[in-house]
């Protein structure tokens, strides 16, 4: 094979090694070039785009050149060394993105492939993220549209194209997924009218509902403490307001959590625990330097946010306090 | 104990707070980059980059969330999905006999799976399981992690619906069973109500394993909740007094909590013909408070060029003269809670049933939770829509009807599943009584009333 011709991050020796060294089947009879088009466009889009210039083959042993742009969309002039590609490649599901490939190009045997080992998973998670009926037919479309080959330009476009081996195959999958679920669920909140003809006259009813409420003063602390909360939340750590989202809006495990954050189980109870206290400290702290609020009072603002929630949103999250 | 309670009335305004962050203005990421994120992919300084966005975006967090409860992200499949597995694959497609083909498939699958067992036995082993399996004390949760090998323990099971179509699924779903049976889960009728469901009881019971020195959960939480009969009572007045505190109890509840009370006492005698009488007491001073509540609700959930602000609006605008920023921001949030006041409050819905341990509460938009505990866990269960729901009536512990505004109506017969009605008017609906999956009334606003015998299909309108 000549030398990469310029402009291109990866070379065809390399897709070739790579695809050997994840053992694709013959079956498959997926092409080196057509393999080094996808990793080249990974590639690209996360070290940026080709350069004009200098060849870059990642498998070669290039002096160290410019200074790696880690930063994706960078369109510079300095070229990725080589070593940054390397790297990059490294970090790739290399076998999963040959399955892609392979299943794009619309391979019968790579299709038995995912079938059997990434269908029912498919499904599995559907359901997991949507329940049972609508998880099945989230699952359903994604198959379908995996399946199916749409011509756009006269070329062949697979949905496996978008696949770029950065995650796992079956992650990529549940973000699919995931996201068409939560789209669906957001476009159903947003599609709901107000019938004129039905919405009888609203005016004076408001003030009625506004005075009919028995205390004023109820109103005016949780309004304070919500003020105060907000900004107490507004100065927390980006990844202790994650934890704090996860936990007390998505609700999810602890677990969950863990997984999200990279962290062990006790570790997110730990700091969720650390966050709470963090805020009720910012919390109290304000309301009685700021807001000048008595012990009583203060009191007061909670009992009146726990008539608000009467149900338990806390779990037990560590020994007492 | 005190502070655990302050934490308690923290919980629901975090909720509210966090729930309302509309992103940091750059584009979502797409799902590649999220399952990169997902996958721990990124370095320091990306990871921070989209710890950034997503500690302010709520949508890309729901996005991960529901990645998340997907699941099944532990190290063995991480391992089963390197290269090697290829060898079990689509070779052995090719040969003759199929009967061979589909045994070879299935167990190369189940090396990958980390428990190569027979298929034929495992799902006679795992029918067996389901049928005889119970819902599991909470006991059997105190070792969630360190359950045996057979576990896919951390992604969350999904308890599967037997007899899936081919062998391989049978594999992978007969390790979920057994998985979430170990995690001591109900198994049909969990699965039923979708893995939220799960997620949500095993979320609690799994918190009170990590918080282990908190020995007995259900009593811990009690300071709030007495377990069982006793609960009924102390929940029912305060329920009924959060209510009316807003003087906006649903007509629908107010009665049946009642009954609650006495049923808690005597031996459930019938709750059922007892509402429509209690009701007709409360009916009317409260129905027009509740009429204006939806009324007030509506009128916000319209362009703002059409909502009335009351007298929240006038005097934030008089107070703002000499107010400081910080007062200012108050009065804002004072106005913005008067009229979240009515939804928040109509959020407390609760819908008792004959059980005094069994009911529902409107959890939030599109979504309702169910004890069967009296109050100590909950299940989330989803509605198809988002509208706001007004009224419920539970005429047995999983007949649940349920209607709202613009035309909403909702049954479940499983008590888990919900499926929305066609209503007999697209108009907003304040209340609904039931006496069994068929038999309902559904009250208009506007004062019309429609019953049906058949379970929704068709409506007549009554007087």
């Amino acid at each position: 094979m000549p030398s990469s011709p310029a402009g291109k991050f990866v070379s065809i020796d390399v897709a070739r090694g790579l695809l050997q060294k994840v053992s694709a089947p013959a079956e498959w009879n997926l092409k080196a070039e057509r393999f080094r088009e996808a990793l080249e466009r990974s590639v690209a889009h996360r070290l940026g785009r080709a350069p004009s210039g200098a060849a870059t083959k990642a498998s070669s042993n290039l002096p160290g050149g410019a200074p790696s742009n880690a930063h994706s969309n960078t369109s510079s002039h300095t070229s990725p060394d080589a070593r940054a590609i390397q790297a990059y490649l490294d970090s790739l599901h290399v076998a999963d993105l040959a399955l892609a490939c392979a299943c794009s190009e619309g391979n019968a045997a790579a299709w038995d492939f995912f079938m059997a080992r990434f269908r029912p998973e498919l499904y599995r998670a559907g359901r997991a993220i949507a329940g049972e009926a609508a998880g099945r037919e989230l699952a359903d479309s994604l198959y379908a549209e995996l399946y199916g080959l749409r011509e756009a330009a006269g070329q062949r476009k697979s949905l496996f194209d978008y696949f770029l081996g950065r995650s796992k195959l079956t992650t990529w999958l549940h973000a699919i997924l995931a996201q068409r679920h939560v789209d669906g669920i957001r476009r159903a909140r947003r599609t709901e009218p107000l019938e004129e003809g039905e919405a009888g006259e609203p005016s004076s009813n408001n003030s009625a509902v506004a005075a009919s409420s028995p205390d004023p003063e109820r109103n005016r602390f949780l309004a304070i403490l919500q003020v105060v909360l907000t900004a107490a939340l507004d100065a927390l750590a980006p990844r202790d307001r994650l934890r704090l989202a996860y936990y007390y809006v998505e609700g999810l495990t602890l677990a969950e959590i863990g997984r999200l954050l990279g962290e062990h189980e006790a570790t997110v109870s730990r700091k969720l625990e650390r966050t709470r206290r963090e805020i009720r400290k910012h919390v109290e702290g304000a309301l009685r330097q700021e807001k000048k609020l008595s012990a009583a009072q203060l009191q007061l603002c909670y009992e009146y946010a726990r008539e608000e929630w009467p149900f338990d949103l806390t779990r037990a999250l560590s020994p007492g306090e | 104990m005190a502070a655990r309670e302050d934490d308690k009335a923290m919980a629901g305004l975090l909720r509210r707070s966090l729930a309302q962050d509309a992103g940091s203005g750059e584009d979502c990421p797409e799902s590649e980059i999220l399952a990169a994120y997902f996958d721990h992919a990124f370095d320091a300084q990306e990871t921070a980059r989209y710890d950034l966005h997503f500690s302010r975006c709520a949508v890309c967090r729901e996005q991960l969330a529901a990645m998340a409860r997907a699941g099944g992200n532990d190290a063995a499949e991480r391992k089963a999905a390197g290269t090697w597995d290829w060898l079990a694959g689509p070779r052995w497609l090719v040969p003759a006999a199929a009967a061979l083909v589909a045994l070879l498939v299935i167990s190369g699958i189940a090396l990958r799976m980390r428990k190569p067992v027979a298929p034929a036995n495992e799902i006679a082993m795992s029918r067996t399981d389901a049928v005889a399996s119970p819902s599991s004390e909470p006991s059997a949760n105190s070792t969630p992690q360190a359950a045996p090998p057979a576990t896919r323990e951390t992604r969350l099971g999904q308890p599967a619906a037997p007899s899936p179509s081919d062998a391989a699924s049978a594999a992978i779903e007969l390790r979920e069973s057994q998985a979430s049976r170990v995690r001591g889960k109900t198994p049909a009728a969990g699965a039923k109500a979708g893995v939220s469901h799960a997620n949500a009881a095993s979320r609690r019971d799994q918190l009170s394993v990590v918080g282990a020195a908190d020995a007995n959960p259900p009593v811990g939480q009690a300071a709030a909740m007495q377990p069982a009969p006793v609960m009924a009572q102390q929940n029912g007045p305060r329920i009924v007094r959060g209510a009316m505190r807003a003087g906006k109890a649903n007509p629908a509840d107010a009665a049946p909590v009642n009954s609650a009370d006495q049923t808690a006492t005597s031996a459930a005698p019938a709750p059922i013909p007892a509402k429509p009488a209690d009701k007709q007491v409360d009916a009317q001073s409260v129905e027009s408070d509740l009429d204006a509540a939806v009324e007030a609700e509506e009128a916000k959930e319209a362009s703002a060029a059409k909502t009335k602000l009351p007298a929240t609006g006038s005097s934030y605008a008089v107070g703002t003269m000499n107010l400081t920023a910080s007062e200012a921001m108050e009065a804002a949030t004072l106005a913005k809670m008067q009229q979240a006041q009515i939804s928040s409050n109509l959020m407390n819905l609760q819908i008792p049933t004959p059980d005094p341990k069994i009911f529902w509460m409107i959890a939030g938009p599109g979504a309702i939770e169910r004890s069967e505990n009296g109050g100590v866990g909950w299940k989330t269960q989803y509605l198809d829509t988002r509208a706001l729901i007004v009224a419920g009536a539970a005429p047995t512990a999983k007949i649940c009807w349920l209607a709202g505004a613009n035309g909403t109506i909702l049954r479940t017969t499983n008590g888990a599943h919900w499926k929305t009605i066609r209503p007999p008017a697209e108009t907003d609906f304040v209340r609904v009584e039931a006496t069994d999956a068929l038999n309902a009334t559904v009250m208009a606003m506007d004062g019309r009333k429609f019953s049906t015998a058949d379970g929704g299909k068709t409506w007549g309108s009554v007087q």
